[in-house]
């Protein structure tokens, strides 16, 4: 089974690299935003799916590791990949900063809290115009080189992060620690009551899942070249990552993956056909998953597909 | 100065404290965050607006029209979608509000434009001067009206039945069940009469400001920060929390800058939730509670 | 040897005194029952051992040191473990993975996935829940999960086991067999506080017992001393009915 699903995923891997030979650029810019939101919603996974603390406002991580980049590249002339690392420290510094206070919050609380940092966040960094070029946003250095091989470079990393951001999520999820994180999910008085210090595990897990949305927010700045505070802070970034833990289901390692494959695929194309309602579209496609596949698209559909499944969802959590 | 900058705090307040009337009490009794609650007030806002633009009404009549139309609005919205995952976890109702705010925002961006939009009435620049303080006729009359609703809101949750058995069900909904109540009823009228002070203030608010479809967020987060000011659920916390809302931002804009208002109302709100989850008048904190 | 004791014991939530001046003494190796009708304090008095809650008079001693300060972990890891009324296992995770939780953080510390593993294994065995390792625990019977419950904090590796109505809601073969087993672990050298609304089963197992009434000790002894008080049968079925006696 193990054997199974490790050929399913070499396969995977050999089909994503052989892939720019054959797509065309276009297709390659959808593919890497596809990866971009895989990473996120990985990233996220750590503190949303496995701790059960439904962090709204995770993006704020993203755009926190979106402007380091754009600030170290632009004001410190400092090498793209460079400033990967400080985008992990930023997120880990911020995160179990605020950590200990925010994750003594429950249910919606904490989610409003983190939004709320993330609004917060977004202001100071709009109105820190010197630093971060404000509201209109921060021009980064281009990368030399032809289109072609741009387009192939970011292809290559953006899935690397994405990849990296699984790889942890995989060994969180088979140590020690991953059990705690786990424990506390489902219930953290016996967690506590077990000898598992919640506050720190907490922490720690909003910690990892920081640097690591922090690491896909400065890829993305590099590879957009060009970032402004109310894309990176928010805009339907949140209910998207949101959306696609869900459908992928989030007690698993590769469901987010999957289901930012499902959902990104999905809105590209309604998008290429639809621009103008492309919003109102997306709206519904999240209120559709939120009716009939709150238990995400693998758990309902175990034992095959049926539309009667969809329905059973739908009578469950009604009044 | 000071006195300017306090009397339009409270004036702004006022307004806040409408939306917050509107808000609060379905986080309370149904325990949905309606983060839609900013793009259902637009609504509102742009019944008053095409009214006034194409069939000339005062503004000001149009209120009862927006009142109405988003209690209407939303019945089917409580009915056929809150009602259908009430009793999911929590967060799975926020990202549906949120769902639903996306659609509205993007139904109202392709149907009206995501142009900033006004309604100014003949009346609109004329102002009274008590002590060299300026207070326009429409913002007095808007804090007026705001006052009026969100009293006539606190009456009737204080003493009719209807409202008596809303707040026994926010407080303990098995224990209000075993009375007689229906959870049905009292979540679907608590949810449409929250919908229709939302449209209400929605054209109160295109009455002092221009308006677009992109507000709605911020709209919703102070929504959100009025209630936890003041506590969940209670008329009198939501009235105390868009005063204060009102009075710094004001004084914050004045002082440290227009630009870092949001930054200090939402940092506010953090700060808030990390002290005292429960609001300044609050005695309850609703996370744990399971419907 | 006392190894937890409880002096002036008190909790209050606002105005609301759940608990007042609770004492009493639990000597190393004794099954301690606390018994009390709905409303009587004994959850609470175990959430304020457990730190579950703070308390708010008196303090509560154990092994000799103050444990008023501490933090549920910290409880957890100087080898007191406990089960809760409700049950939840931690769902996602196999049985065997939930007793491992135990083994990797109380007392018993393990430091390898192996190590858990032959703990988790040890405590699965000892209440006869080896054959279900596997199994998510969610689809087991109510028993079964009550079992598991006494697995994991076995698995932690206690000196003191708190059991919270372990016994509730089983059938009389189960509650025979659960009896067995909380025997089994005193012979171990487990001293057990056992909170029960099973009179029957909480009378034939504990050394001692002590009653609790609207936040107060009324009575303490032997099972055959409690059952002839008349405080404690008037609590139980109100005055009029002790008088008769």
């Amino acid at each position: 089974m193990i054997n199974k699903k490790l050929i399913l995923f070499i396969v995977f891997v050999i089909v994503l690299t052989a892939l720019p030979f054959v797509i065309s650029g276009y297709w390659l810019r959808v593919l890497t935003q596809t990866f971009l939101f895989g990473a996120i919603a990985t990233g996220s996974n750590i503190i949303i799916g496995f701790t059960g603390y439904p962090a709204f406002g995770n993006i704020a991580f993203f755009g926190i590791g979106a402007y380091v980049t754009g600030v170290l590249t632009t004001k410190y002339n400092m090498p793209f990949f460079y400033t990967l690392p400080f985008c992990a420290i930023s997120g880990i510094i911020v995160a179990s900063l605020l950590g200990i206070p925010i994750l003594r919050l429950k249910g919606h609380y904490f989610a409003i809290a983190t939004v709320g940092v993330m609004e917060t966040i977004k202001e100071l960094v709009d109105n820190m115009t010197e630093l971060t070029g404000g509201g209109p946003g921060l021009t980064l250095p281009i990368m030399q080189g032809e289109p072609e091989y741009i387009y192939k470079f970011f292809y290559f990393i953006m899935p690397g992060v994405m990849l990296f951001s699984l790889l942890i999520l995989f060994i969180v999820s088979k140590i020690k620690q991953g059990y705690a994180l786990r424990a506390i999910r489902v219930d953290e008085d016996a967690a506590s009551v077990m000898g598992i210090n919640t506050p720190v595990y907490k922490t720690f897990a909003w910690a990892v899942s920081a640097a690591l949305v922090g690491i896909t927010g400065g890829v993305y700045a590099y590879w957009l070249s060009y970032i402004d505070p109310h894309t990176v802070f928010g805009g339907t970034y949140p209910v998207k990552m949101f959306a696609m833990i869900l459908l992928g289901g989030g007690t698993t390692v590769i469901g987010p993956m999957l289901g930012a494959f499902i959902l990104e695929l999905i809105s590209e194309i309604v998008w290429s056909k639809f621009i103008a309602i492309h919003g109102m579209v997306l709206g519904l496609l999240i209120i559709f998953i939120i009716l009939f596949l709150p238990k995400g698209l693998f758990e309902t559909f175990k034992g095959g597909f049926s539309f009667k499944k969809l329905f059973n969802n739908l009578k469950e959590n009604r009044l | 100065m000071i006195l300017q900058i306090l009397v339009n705090g409270v004036l702004l307040g006022g307004f806040y404290a409408l939306i917050g009337v509107g808000f609060s009490p379905v986080w309370g009794v149904t325990n949905i965050i309606n983060l839609a609650h900013g793009a259902i007030a637009l609504l509102g806002s742009y019944i008053t607006y095409y009214m006034f633009q194409n069939l000339h009404l005062d503004p000001f009549l149009t209120l009862p029209v927006s009142f109405v139309c988003l209690y209407i609005f939303g019945y089917p919205v409580q009915r056929y979608l809150m009602n259908m995952v009430v009793k999911a976890q929590i967060f799975m109702l926020l990202i549906l509000t949120f769902g639903l705010e996306i659609f509205l925002v993007n139904f109202m961006t392709t149907f009206f434009s995501a142009d900033f939009r006004s309604v100014t009435p003949e009346y609109a620049g004329k102002s009274i001067e008590i002590a060299g303080v300026v207070i326009p006729y429409i913002r007095l009359a808007v804090f007026a009206i705001c006052m009026v609703v969100t009293a006539i809101m606190g009456f009737f949750l204080e003493k009719t039945w209807t409202g008596k058995a809303i707040r026994a069900t926010s407080l303990d909904l098995e224990a209000a069940m075993m009375t007689g109540i229906s959870p049905k009823k009292i979540y679907s009228i608590t949810f449409t009469s929250g919908s229709a002070l939302a449209g209400l203030s929605g054209s109160l608010l295109s009455l002092t400001q221009a308006f677009s479809p992109n507000i709605a967020g911020g709209l919703a987060l102070r929504a959100f920060i009025v209630a936890i000011l003041g506590g969940l659920g209670r008329v009198e916390g939501a009235f105390l929390g868009g005063l204060l809302l009102g009075v710094i931002e004001t004084l914050s804009a004045f002082y440290i800058g227009e630009s870092y208002k949001n930054a200090i109302a939402f940092g506010l709100m953090v700060f808030m939730l990390i002290v005292k989850p429960s609001g300044l008048l609050g005695r309850k904190y609703y996370a744990e509670v399971k419907h | 040897m006392v190894i937890l004791e409880a002096k002036n014991v008190a909790k209050s939530y606002g105005g609301l005194k759940v608990l007042t001046d609770v004492n009493f003494e639990v000597n190393k190796g004794e099954i301690v029952g606390i018994i009390g009708p709905n409303g009587a304090g004994k959850t609470t008095f175990m959430n304020l051992i457990s730190r579950l809650t703070s308390i708010t008079g008196g303090i509560i001693t154990y092994k000799g040191e103050i444990i008023n300060d501490k933090k549920p972990h910290e409880i957890a890891r100087m080898g007191i473990a406990r089960t809760f009324q409700v049950v939840k296992p931690f769902g996602g995770l196999t049985v065997l993975e939930n007793v491992m939780v135990g083994a990797f953080y109380g007392k018993n510390n393990a430091k390898s996935k192996k190590e858990a593993i032959s703990i988790a294994e040890e405590a699965l065995q000892i209440v006869g829940l080896i054959d279900v390792r596997d199994k998510d625990p969610r689809v087991l019977p109510l028993a079964k999960r009550k079992k598991l419950e006494v697995a994991r904090a076995l698995a932690m590796g206690p000196e003191l086991l708190l059991l919270d109505e372990v016994m509730a809601g089983l059938s009389v073969k189960e509650l025979d067999e659960m009896m067995t087993e909380i025997i089994k672990l005193k012979q171990k050298g487990i001293t057990i506080i056992a909170i029960e609304h099973v009179m029957k089963a909480i009378m034939g197992i504990s050394d001692r017992i002590v009653v609790l009434h609207l936040g107060k000790k009324i009575a303490e002894g032997k099972p055959e001393e409690i059952v002839k008080n008349q405080d404690v049968i008037e609590a139980y079925l109100g005055s009029k009915y002790a008088k008769k006696e």
